[in-house]
């Protein structure tokens, strides 16, 4: 298949910086933006549920946290279905997914029927897409492969932008069952994005099979297990950097629920609040592209940026109750841009990190199970900060608690191994099953592996 | 004189006289005269007077009401009573009253009347349905005495009355509320401006809706039009690489020029396993 080079390296390894590359980054623009960007800008929609179905704010909200729970927990599958089969096939039909839960939802007439489509099937095909795509794109980029990431997330800030308005402007005109069958419409843009990926020349699906056909129920769990990468679960690093991304996600999300209501409660105008978090936005988006062109400079190791931003991130998320306390606008939207900075900045940072422990070849598993561990956090830190807040009376305690937690997040990465080194180590080498057991080096990774360093699993 | 016309002239003067003698014996109040507020002396302050000229027995306290319900705190115990409305709006008019009240004699009132141009203060800007569904259109004012309300169908700068030949159209009007409900809407006749207009005897005011019908069928084509779209792309896709050679495709995966070896951050990444060699 490739011609034999020293070393026996493989295409995806040092990857073509550019050319078709870009091409997918382009596509997972669109997707990322068709996915989070449509979650977020949802809310319009909510207002008209409200109204319809004559049901507590509390109950229709539950259809966004059920669509993002459902993308972060088919996000392992939809990787071990990309290693299984071809990440195109996968990305189409989550596409199709996404948009058939949109066209059936606008068709309800009970809320528990928004929930299944809305939430479940749309969720199910939005964990079939990101996840495949974010691998694709990082497995088609070396050296700026954090540069592709944050300019492919920044559609996530720029999207909410243009949803907002546009989501008004077709529910106004069509009403919310025919702007939901057009969302339905557009989402299925995702699959054209899908199609531009290019067939695998390479399946990961003889790599990991024994030579043995015959499927048998341990072979077959086998396999699944090795679709899943649920050996990544027992190797400390993964799961050392996977704790820490936990806890960062706990902290994160609680700004953009709670910023906007902490302004107003102290004490500036609903017009004053909006452009806080306006700008948090439009500093979050600038913070995606510009860490993503810094991390590709190679000044500094990709884990020490991320926890620089991290660190960053959750001081001045404790920073935010402390400035508005002085009464001072200014020192309210200074902080509140810094934080935006930071947090955009520690996206493109985060995914781009995970070959660096895994290494590319498991990198799809990596990030499918990377999803589904941390949406817990997610579900966890908002109702805390919420309780939090009914308890104390204000938001302070609910801010310095998240922005405790990132940094908590980053002192649990500060326990990856090499973590004080100041050159990355070479992330571990995947061994065939037969080797594994055998405790044998097969002849490739004799020729890749460098002097010092021949086995990373485990430690 | 004959006696039967002297008894019929003592009869005749004692009913002239009857009122002005029990009225010696009523409490007589004295009120200042009805106010008509208008919309532009708004900042013009005013003032409602009664005072108690004669009374048989001396009165308890006196207090203001307005529609029939008592106003707090204008409880006095000083037969000149004065309710001052500082600035008075269109919702300050109404029918109003001082009431004295006695110890051994029914309570005695006076009625000022305060009247205003009616004020719509809710109506909505749009109505936006679905065909087929119902609309409700409401206006509500305030402002005494009590308006009449009309509605009419405007078009430009023409006005219609609207045509109920369909019987479609119901109108509930209460004393300072009125409601338009139109079932079954049709996308060809009934969009448009609808006025609801108040009026009584000072003047009158007026405010528009605008009521829009969608067709249930208006979505279908933008998205039919998203879908040829996709259909389009996805077609164009595959069938562009389907005519690039197979050769060309391998030759994608490989590296485009020299390592790139300067760079920590993918200095390891080329060590990086290659599976099976095929």
């Amino acid at each position: 298949m490739t011609k034999p080079k020293a070393g026996a390296q493989s295409a995806e390894a040092e990857g073509p910086d550019g050319g078709w590359g870009w091409v997918l980054v382009g596509a997972l623009f669109v997707s990322t933006s068709l996915v989070f960007g449509l979650m977020r800008s949802l809310g319009i929609f909510f207002v008209e549920f409200v109204q319809y179905f004559d049901e507590s704010a509390q109950a229709i909200s539950w259809i966004s946290s059920t669509g993002l729970a459902a993308q972060q927990f088919f996000s392992p599958l939809g990787a071990a279905l990309c290693n299984a089969y071809d990440a195109r096939l996968v990305v189409m039909t989550g596409g199709c997914l996404a948009g058939l839960g949109l066209i059936l939802a606008s068709q309800a007439t009970c809320l528990v029927h928004l929930y299944l489509t809305m939430g479940v099937i749309s969720g199910l095909g939005w964990g079939l897409v990101f996840t495949p795509m974010v691998a694709t794109v990082m497995a088609n980029f070396t050296r700026r492969r954090t540069l592709a990431l944050g300019l492919a997330f920044s559609s996530i800030g720029l999207s909410s932008f243009a949803f907002n308005p546009l989501f008004q402007l077709l529910v106004e005109k069509y009403a919310w069952r025919g702007a939901l069958l057009i969302l339905g419409g557009l989402s299925l843009n995702i699959v054209p994005c899908g199609a531009l990926i290019r067939p695998q020349q390479r399946s990961k699906a003889p790599a990991k099979v024994d030579s043995v056909s015959r499927p048998s129920c341990a072979s077959v769990m086998h396999r699944v297990s090795s679709y899943l990468e649920l050996s990544l679960l027992f190797e400390r690093p993964y799961i050392t950097y996977t704790l820490g991304i936990t806890l960062l996600n706990v902290g994160y999300f609680v700004p953009y629920f709670h910023l906007v209501a902490h302004s107003r409660h102290a004490g500036f105008s609903e017009y004053q609040a909006a452009f806080v978090m306006s700008a948090a936005g439009a500093s979050d988006i600038l913070g995606r592209v510009a860490s993503g062109w810094f991390s590709d400079l190679g000044h500094f190791r990709l884990i020490h940026l991320l926890s620089m931003w991290t660190t960053l991130g959750g001081v001045f998320i404790m920073l935010l109750p402390v400035s508005s306390l002085s009464g001072s606008y200014s020192a309210l939207m200074v902080i509140s841009l810094l934080y935006g900075f930071c947090s955009g900045a520690l996206t493109s940072v985060v995914f781009a990190v995970v070959p660096m422990i895994v290494g590319v070849e498991r990198m799809m598993g990596g990030l499918g199970l990377l999803q589904l561990i941390e949406s817990g956090a997610g579900l966890l830190g908002t109702p805390l900060s919420g309780f939090l807040k009914d308890v104390t009376g204000n938001y302070v305690a609910s801010f310095m608690v998240a922005g405790s937690f990132l940094i908590l997040g980053t002192l649990t990465m500060a326990t990856l191994p090499h973590y004080f080194s100041c050159t990355d180590p070479p992330p571990p080498q995947r061994r065939s099953p037969d080797d594994k057991d055998k405790g044998l080096h097969s002849e490739s990774e004799q020729m890749n592996s460098l002097p010092s360093d021949t086995n990373h699993r485990g430690v | 004189m004959h006696p039967n016309a002297v008894m019929l002239a003592v009869v005749l003067l004692w009913n002239l006289m009857l009122p002005f003698i029990s009225a010696q014996n009523e409490p007589k109040i004295n009120a200042s005269d009805q106010t008509i507020l208008s919309a532009e002396s708004t900042s013009k302050p005013v003032t409602l007077q009664c005072n108690l000229t004669t009374a048989q027995t001396p009165h308890k306290e006196s207090f203001w009401m307005k529609n029939g319900q008592e106003i707090t705190n204008t409880r006095t115990e000083q037969r000149n009573t004065v309710y001052r409305i500082a600035k008075p709006r269109a919702d300050d008019s109404g029918e109003y009253m001082c009431v004295y009240t006695f110890d051994m004699a029914p309570n005695a009132n006076a009625t000022i009347e305060v009247k205003a141009k009616p004020d719509i203060t809710g109506h909505k800007r749009s109505e936006n349905k679905n065909e087929g569904e119902n609309a409700m259109l409401y206006c509500k004012s305030v402002g005494y005495p009590h308006p009449t309300w009309t509605w009419r169908k405007v078009d430009g700068t023409s006005y219609t009355d609207i045509d109920n030949s369909t019987g479609r159209f119901f109108i509930t009007n209460r004393d300072n509320y009125t409601e338009l409900n139109i079932i079954n809407l049709d996308i060809n006749k009934d969009p448009g401006k609808y006025e609801c207009n108040a009026t009584n005897m000072i003047g009158n005011t007026a405010e528009t809706t605008i009521l829009r019908v969608r067709s249930n069928l208006a979505p279908l084509w933008p998205f039919l039009g998203v879908l040829a779209e996709i259909i389009i792309l996805v077609v164009i896709i595959v069938v562009y690489e389907k005519r690039k050679t197979p050769d060309d495709i391998i030759d994608d995966d490989e590296p485009v020029g020299p390592m790139k070896t300067n760079s920590t951050n993918n200095h390891k990444d080329k060590n990086i396993r290659q599976r099976n060699t095929k």
